[in-house]
């Protein structure tokens, strides 16, 4: 009897002793979370994938080494979260970073996590034939070695700041027992990446393209079983069917309600809408060259008072609320607002219509012949605005752009085209100016690529080539600051060179809301990777409906 | 007959070859390529786009790779679709029938519906039966589809929660479920897109079938079926339709193509992984090889049913019946 007392106290312990570990959380396990989306995985290969469904169903199936922190920090590796890495150390000249991988990580067929996956992966990202999409990231990388099978120790080039947040945000690793085999060019089409074989809190289970992709929970998962059983994306080409799901009560997670949805949500509670940060911003972007001659200066925009001077004729509050309502807020500059190194002390040009009236007045710019529009030199003050069909807020925000700037004097043709179309004429430099937009990053890095020089290593998507000597020069040195402070003082500098030289109106940042069922209970949506805490999802056992039946996956 | 045959197959291939070739060169016209999505991620270097265009042979001048296309075509290769990582025979052989199942149940349905309504309309002519199923009908050929689909899936899917909102099937362990409740679970997500394109069918059908009966029920033989006492019932269906179904028959072969086209409209509303949905996918995706596929097979399809509506068609008409 005392024996048997002794062994129910020691099993209490445990049992106490295992909660403890997991954390305080008592939420419910199982059930599957439906999520509809808009969009498919391209691919299920982790250094292949481009679209933002792709990166969210690899980083459930595959772990990184370690992820970014809620801040978002992306300098040093300040609130870095340890994943596949339990835990790093530098090297005094920072040179080297030595990863200790998780004794208890498993690839999904039992196997387990080896440094040798770390270093095929690097061979993988940096192969050109494999094609991978954000191999430059891994540029400063030099190479990886693996002193034995549970250190991976990564040697760099050359310091930057953020040397650790673009390897370990970049390289996933990729189990090498399976696939070190195939050739670097077949990885993209090879079998075995149809049913990929991952290391994260989620198994691949089935993907039918374009229809549904089911992930079950990972139970043997070396950080603690999800508390869903599954995850299924179902996907629609329609914007109107992914949100109708969710109205349907056929889906418990939309990533993005657009505002004709708020409309539509049910009074009963059934459906809430979270919001979350989001770092996305949208700008009208003018060419500084010509849209016929691409040698030739444009001849409105090459002139930086005449951007300035069109800057003042936006008000870009009353754009924001007519398209938007409280959905979104005006941008800043060329970032995001969820960034860590975004800077709202920042002072831009001011919404001021009889000043830039003077001020076009005084550059030549009259309407001579009364007829509503401006002109120098016999040549009206006009330009045209291209802005893709897919957009319906892009769209929006053109037509009161071409109200605002017609009652200043200056006609806009608004050019509507379908996206490859829209694509296609910004690479060629085929426009005047154009509603365009960003998803960013959490690094300040990305300025480079969109608002850089053009160049070998920046500017790949400067499409309106603007150049500024004094923004390029304080980026690089924010790109290489050692210390916090100088990096945050020399990205204010070449922010506000930007605002400065308007080379774009920076019109909005959208807020984002996530639709979420009521059975389903979400924890805080990280901006840059909403997915990033699925693991602690649950869903209300009382709420339990047919889909949910299925038996988690086996270790 | 074998002469007609000969001349039919001419005609079908020489309309193939055609629309393939004016497809390839409308998409060659059309700006992007099957890799400026990769413009979405801002890491991508040009020189991996130029690595993947010439890996899959987009690097070739236009010409080329349509001789490689059409010689392979006749192989009876339909080339490598790399937007989906698979081959095209694959993505075809995927979708095709589930396209063939919601456009022949819409196809079914609509033509019954349409025959039904018109026989009503006739037997009821000019009397308020008539008036009401002639406005309604009008009604399903004037509002367009989409618009059809939109309230459809607003009202009876997300609202009133009759019906399924998009998708095949059930989730879950739908895949378990025995054969029958597997067949109802599809035939209740097939209701709505099937619903709404028959609904379009049915109208045009019924107002063409109208107006057939309607011409017969002056003939002479109407009035000698009536003089010899059948009810009005038996003198429509069983003297008057025969003789007035031919050209809707033939009707419904030339109302396939666009069928198959508002099936892309369909398709992309209710999450229906069909041809219209990959059609749509690849011309977003410029995926060239699934784009010709999907238009060819089209293409087939719309004149194989045409000749089967003509030769059905003729099959009914009571004076070839008589020959025969």
């Amino acid at each position: 009897m005392t024996h048997s007392r002794f062994r129910s106290l020691a099993l209490l312990f445990c049992l106490a002793a295992s909660s403890a570990c997991r954390g305080t959380d008592a939420s419910p396990t199982g059930g599957v979370v439906v999520v509809s989306s808009g969009a498919d995985a391209e691919t299920l290969v982790p250094p292949l994938v481009e679209g933002s469904q792709g990166r969210v169903v690899t980083e459930l199936i595959y772990d990184k080494l370690a992820d970014v922190g809620p801040a978002l920090n992306t300098f040093g590796d300040v609130g870095f979260v340890p994943k596949l890495a339990r835990s790093w150390d530098w090297s005094r000249d920072s040179l080297t970073i030595t990863f200790h991988l998780d004794p208890g990580a498993r690839w999904h067929d039992g196997q387990p996590v080896t440094a040798y996956d770390v270093q095929y992966a690097f061979r993988v990202w940096t192969d050109s034939a494999v094609g991978a999409v954000q191999r430059a990231a891994l540029a400063a990388v030099d190479s990886v070695s693996a002193p034995d099978s549970r250190t991976a120790r990564v040697y760099f080039r050359e310091r930057t700041p953020e040397q650790f947040y673009a390897f370990t945000y970049t390289l996933i690793p990729l189990p090498a027992h399976r696939l070190a085999s195939l050739p670097g060019a077949a990885l993209r089409d090879a079998p075995e990446v149809r049913s990929p074989v991952g290391s994260g809190p989620f198994r691949f289970v089935s993907w039918a393209p374009r229809t549904r992709l089911e992930l079950s929970a990972n139970t043997a998962y070396y950080a603690g079983r999800p508390r869903v059983d599954g995850v299924v994306f179902v996907f629609a080409a329609q914007g109107a069917t992914v949100a109708a799901r969710l109205l349907a009560g056929e889906a418990d997670f939309v990533e993005q309600l657009s505002p004709p949805d708020f409309a539509q949500l049910p009074r009963d509670g059934a459906v809430r809408a979270q919001p979350y940060g989001s770092l996305d911003y949208t700008f009208l972007l003018f060419n500084q060259f010509d849209a016929r001659d691409a040698a030739r200066p444009h001849p409105i925009f090459a002139d930086r008072a005449m951007r300035r001077v069109l800057t003042a004729a936006i008000d870009r509050s009353t754009i924001v609320r007519s398209v938007f309502d409280s959905l979104a807020r005006p941008a800043i500059g060329p970032f995001s607002r969820m960034q860590w190194t975004a800077d709202t002390t920042l002072t831009g040009i001011a919404f001021d219509p009889s000043a830039a009236a003077r001020m076009l007045d005084s550059l030549g710019w009259r309407d001579t012949d009364r007829n509503g529009i401006r002109e120098r030199a016999g040549r009206p003050l006009a330009f045209s605005v291209l802005v893709p069909a897919s957009s319906r807020p892009r769209q929006a925000a053109a037509v009161l752009l071409q109200a605002q700037f017609k009652a200043v004097g200056v006609a806009v043709t608004i050019e509507q085209t379908d996206f490859n179309t829209f694509l296609d004429r910004a690479r060629r430099g085929a426009f005047d100016a154009m509603v365009s937009g960003v998803r960013t990053s959490p690094s300040p890095r990305g300025v480079r690529d969109w608002w850089g020089t053009p160049g070998p290593d920046r500017g790949i998507q400067n499409w309106g080539r603007w150049s500024n000597a004094e923004f390029d020069a304080q980026l690089d040195s924010a790109l290489s600051a050692p210390r916090v402070e100088e990096l945050r003082a020399h990205i204010h500098a070449a922010y506000q060179a930007a605002l400065n030289d308007a080379p774009a109106i920076w019109l909005y940042e959208p807020r984002f809301f996530a639709g979420v069922h009521r059975r389903l209970t979400v924890r805080a949506l990280r901006p840059d990777a909403w997915w990033s805490g699925i693991v602690n999802w649950s869903i209300d056992p009382a709420q339990r409906l047919p889909r949910d039946r299925r038996a988690p996956a086996t270790p | 007959m074998p002469r007609e045959i000969v001349t039919r197959l001419l005609h079908a291939i020489a309309v193939c070859a055609v629309v393939a070739t004016s497809v390839f060169v409308l998409i060659q016209c059309a700006p992007g390529d099957p890799f400026a999505t990769a413009l979405d991620g801002a890491d991508v270097p040009p020189s991996v786009r130029a690595e993947w265009r010439a890996r899959y042979g987009f690097d070739l001048p236009p010409g080329e790779r349509f001789v490689r296309w059409a010689a392979a075509l006749t192989r009876g290769e339909l080339g490598y679709a790399a937007s989906r990582h698979r081959t095209v025979a694959e993505v075809v052989g995927d979708a095709m029938p589930r396209t063939l199942l919601l456009v022949g149940v819409a196809l079914g349905l609509g033509f019954a519906a349409g025959v039904g309504i018109a026989l009503v309309q006739t037997r009821h002519h000019r009397r308020w039966q008539d008036r009401v199923l002639g406005a309604l009908t009008l009604g399903g050929v004037a509002v367009p589809e989409f618009l059809v689909a939109l309230l459809a899936m607003t009202w009876l899917g997300a609202r009133w929660r009759l019906f399924p909102v998009a998708g095949m099937g059930s989730l879950g362990d739908a895949g378990a479920w025995p054969l029958w409740e597997r067949i109802l679970d599809l035939v209740w997500h097939l209701a709505l897109p099937a619903g709404v394109l028959a609904l379009a069918v049915a109208s045009r059908v019924a107002r063409h079938q109208r107006a057939a009966l309607l011409a017969v029920m002056r003939e002479d033989y109407i009035r000698t079926a009536r003089a010899k006492g059948l009810g009005e019932w038996d003198v429509i269906v069983r003297h008057a339709l025969p003789n007035a179904i031919g050209p809707v028959i033939a009707l419904l072969g030339l109302a396939l193509p666009s069928l198959v086209g508002g099936a892309v409209l369909i398709e992309r509303i209710f999450g229906w992984p069909g041809m219209g949905l990959t059609l749509f996918d690849a011309l977003l995706a410029r995926d060239y090889p699934l784009i010709l596929a999907a238009v060819l097979l089209a293409t087939v399809l719309a004149v194989v049913a045409r000749t089967v509506t003509d030769a059905i068609a003729e099959y009914v008409a009571p004076r070839r019946a008589r020959e025969r």
